[in-house]
């Protein structure tokens, strides 16, 4: 999934869309990040536990998500990118062996400091197409006047 | 047709959203410090566009009223007789509302007043109206009306705000965490990953930031549910709530961190507000942390919201 090719300020137009990616998140993938950020809480990995709290079942971990949103900013932009801002939210729960699409949109490009920006709207949803976690990035692109 | 409720526009929504929260906030002006209501862009007194945002007290003193027995629109025949009123709030500034929970002989021109907030939470918008501060004034269909939602704030959760935790050293950075975190968010990306794909050496997917603060604790201090008993670094406020979620994250990044790079995290409250809804009361908590790295380059500074239900 990773572009190498790097992204030039002036070949993003605004209103122009990211191509979307579907991922679908394992229990082994939600241990291992569990593993990563030492993170014990059962409800992401004791089914009945997770039941008892009132969910349907194990919860993919919300940072996770986040992530997951970060990781398709970062491939977007190409490597001499600079993520700035990042925000998103965790509207709706999402359960492993669901696919999760990522989409997104250029919403604006304009000068930051000095230098070009561009702000995205990127967000996760289901198979239903229920929004799951909106977000927002601001990236920074190399020009091809300054290199 | 519906009765119309107020549309908040870009200069009063901080105006609205604070009566969400059941406060009330007024304009003040930081070059004569005087405060001002209704909200706008200049300061009436001296023509500043320097503002900020106070709260106000949201007591104060009935200023003049008139007694409304027919309606003004037929939308709101339900409401007459409707005491229309003048306040005058402590902080100073006058404001037009309607006086509730209060039977019409016992109403007299300066007397003390306390904010009702009229909750429509379908429309996200609250009214504010007043009742008598005294409680012996209100009359007997007053209690139900005026029955406050059941607060989750304790005396001492509004204090916390601005409080500052002690800033904690991570552990360092290194390729192998970075590749673990890699693996498990399945972010295959040579920038973090291949040292031949980046010429000044690989670096961390932002999303790491916060992992070499992810640190390990005994058994003994993790509670039934599997999370720490004990947040590192920080006093968070008490409150009467039972369950903590987590609300959402927004970060700013300003350099990249790198192999070898050891990261102190300041953490800081910003903001505890609650909020009524349908569902009952839920707190924010917003946590503030700023990262810098072992140069003392500020690495990056974020905030996360916590809602306690």
């Amino acid at each position: 999934m990773n572009t190498e090719a790097q992204r030039y300020f002036e070949d993003v137009e605004e209103g122009m869309e990211l191509a979307p990616v579907t991922r679908t998140v394992t229990t082994t993938q939600m241990f291992l990040y569990s593993a990563v950020t030492r993170n014990a809480h059962r409800i992401h990995y004791e089914e009945k536990f997770a039941q008892s709290e009132g969910l349907p079942k194990v919860l993919v971990q919300g940072p996770l998500q986040g992530a997951q949103l970060s990781a398709y900013v970062t491939d977007w932009m190409g490597p001499q990118g600079f993520l700035r801002k990042f925000s998103y939210s965790n509207r709706g729960m999402a359960l492993p062996g669901q696919p999760l699409t990522l989409r997104g949109k250029v919403r604006r490009k304009y000068l930051l400091d000095g230098q070009s920006a561009v702000d995205l709207e990127v967000w996760e949803e289901s198979a239903e197409g229920q929004t799951l976690v909106p977000a927002q990035a601001t990236v920074l692109l190399p020009s091809r006047a300054a290199s | 047709m519906k009765k119309p409720l107020p549309v908040p526009t870009p200069d009063t929504r901080p105006f609205w959203n604070g009566l969400n929260e059941g406060r009330v906030l007024l304009r003040h002006c930081r070059d004569c410090d005087c405060v001002f209501h209704y909200p706008r862009t200049v300061c009436p007194d001296c023509l500043s566009s320097d503002l900020g945002w106070r709260q106000a007290s949201g007591t104060g003193t009935l200023y003049t009223y008139t007694v409304s027995r027919r309606p003004t629109h037929p939308l709101f025949a339900d409401e007459v007789p409707q005491y229309l009123a003048v306040v005058e709030l402590d902080e100073g500034p006058r404001l037009t509302s309607t006086l509730v929970n209060v039977p019409e002989a016992n109403i007299t021109i300066g007397m003390a007043l306390e904010p009702v907030f009229e909750r429509h939470d379908k429309e996200r918008i609250t009214l504010l109206r007043f009742q008598p501060a005294n409680p012996e004034l209100r009359g007997a269909q007053a209690a139900t009306q005026s029955a406050p939602a059941t607060s989750l704030l304790t005396e001492d959760s509004l204090a916390s705000i601005g409080k500052t935790g002690e800033a904690i050293r991570g552990y360092p950075v290194s390729v192998e965490e970075i590749r673990r975190f890699c693996f498990a968010t399945d972010d295959l990306n040579p920038r973090w990953l291949d040292p031949a794909a980046s010429p000044d050496g690989i670096t961390a997917p932002p999303a790491f930031l916060s992992i070499p603060f992810d640190t390990d604790v005994p058994l003994a201090e993790l509670a039934d549910d599997g999370v720490p008993l004990a947040q590192q670094g920080l006093v968070f406020p008490p409150l009467k709530a039972r369950r903590k979620l987590f609300g959402g994250y927004q970060v700013e990044y300003f350099q990249p961190i790198r192999p070898g790079d050891v990261l102190t995290r300041q953490r800081r409250i910003l903001d505890v507000h609650e909020r009524q809804g349908a569902s009952g009361s839920s707190v924010f908590v917003l946590i503030e942390a700023t990262y810098t790295n072992q140069r003392g380059e500020k690495v990056a500074v974020e905030v996360n919201t916590i809602v306690n239900r």
